[in-house]
């Protein structure tokens, strides 16, 4: 229970760049335990400068430190691979047919972060919505040689583009979820992700 | 001379320490502790063209050694970052 609050903690400071406090680490907390959730929540690069902001005594052993740099150090070279393949993505799906597609979730969202190259994203998400759909998928599965073209699944389809994991999605969250099923929502999701309240958004193609 | 791009000096655990962070480091899975002396160093002339003379006038300048002795740091710290691929 510790451990969660110690992982609250560090998290709303890695969050909003604030500093921890230092209280709930006193006597020095059990960093396996408090690592351990924080994996499992895709957390580590959102509270490792959080911990660098922790009194000395309360900081973690220098190996469980190494090990929590290296890791994040991946998470900057993935954070980095996906801004190098975002770019080329968008011409892609643009040349495809996508005439406006919407960066969601992970690479999108890490721009709200005090460090963004520490939001740990696993792959890239872009949203087209239902228009044309169907043309612009198989126009994507003929322009990379799929053996076949995979169906939607909940609300997206997979494939890989230069090495890179991607979600198309068709819906902007799934079907089954009860947000969905909710008239409001869906009618708010076509407001905000089309149309001129949609911000261009100028890629780096490092 | 210059530092490989895609390295970082980044504080960790009180520590200066050295990783690749970009894409071309993804078979770089080292991390590189450097000394004080040899951090000053690396915030000097990372991305910049830079000689043994170079590091050895930024030790003269923040330690005021003798330029000799300067020289001689100087150029195990440029040996020992050439050795571990972070400058070329």
């Amino acid at each position: 229970m510790k451990a969660k609050l110690q992982l609250l903690e560090l998290t709303r400071s890695g969050l909003w760049n604030s500093t921890p406090n230092p209280d709930l680490f006193d006597p020095a907390p059990n960093w396996n335990e408090i690592l351990y959730l924080a994996k499992q929540q895709t957390l580590l690069g959102v509270i490792a400068p959080a911990i660098e902001k922790l009194p000395p005594k309360a900081q973690p052993p220098r190996a469980t430190a190494l090990r929590l740099h290296q890791r994040i150090t991946l998470n900057r070279q993935f954070y980095t691979l996906h801004s190098e393949v975002l770019g080329k993505l968008i011409e892609f799906l643009k040349s495809c047919g996508a005439q406006k597609p919407v960066l969601l979730k992970g690479l999108g969202i890490s721009q709200n972060y005090p460090d963004p190259t520490l939001r740990q994203c696993g792959d890239i998400d872009i949203y087209i919505g239902e228009e044309n759909f169907e043309t612009i998928w198989a126009k994507i599965g003929e322009e990379l040689n799929f053996k076949f073209l995979p169906k939607v699944v909940h609300h997206h389809v997979d494939f890989h583009f230069l090495d890179t994991e991607i979600e198309l999605h068709k819906y902007p969250t799934t079907k089954t979820s009860v947000a969905f099923n909710s008239t409001k929502f869906i009618e708010w999701c076509k407001e905000e992700l089309s149309g001129d309240k949609l911000v261009e958004l100028k890629v780096e193609d490092t | 001379m210059k530092t490989v791009e895609g390295f970082k000096l980044r504080k960790v655990a009180g520590e200066m320490i050295i990783s690749g962070e970009s894409t071309a480091q993804v078979n770089f899975n080292k991390l590189r502790a450097l000394h004080d002396s040899a951090a000053y160093l690396w915030q000097q002339i990372e991305n910049t063209d830079f000689s043994v003379d170079t590091l050895a006038g930024l030790l003269v300048e923040k330690y005021s050694i003798e330029p000799s002795l300067a020289k001689e740091d100087a150029q195990k710290i440029a040996d020992s970052w050439i050795e571990v691929g972070i400058v070329r």
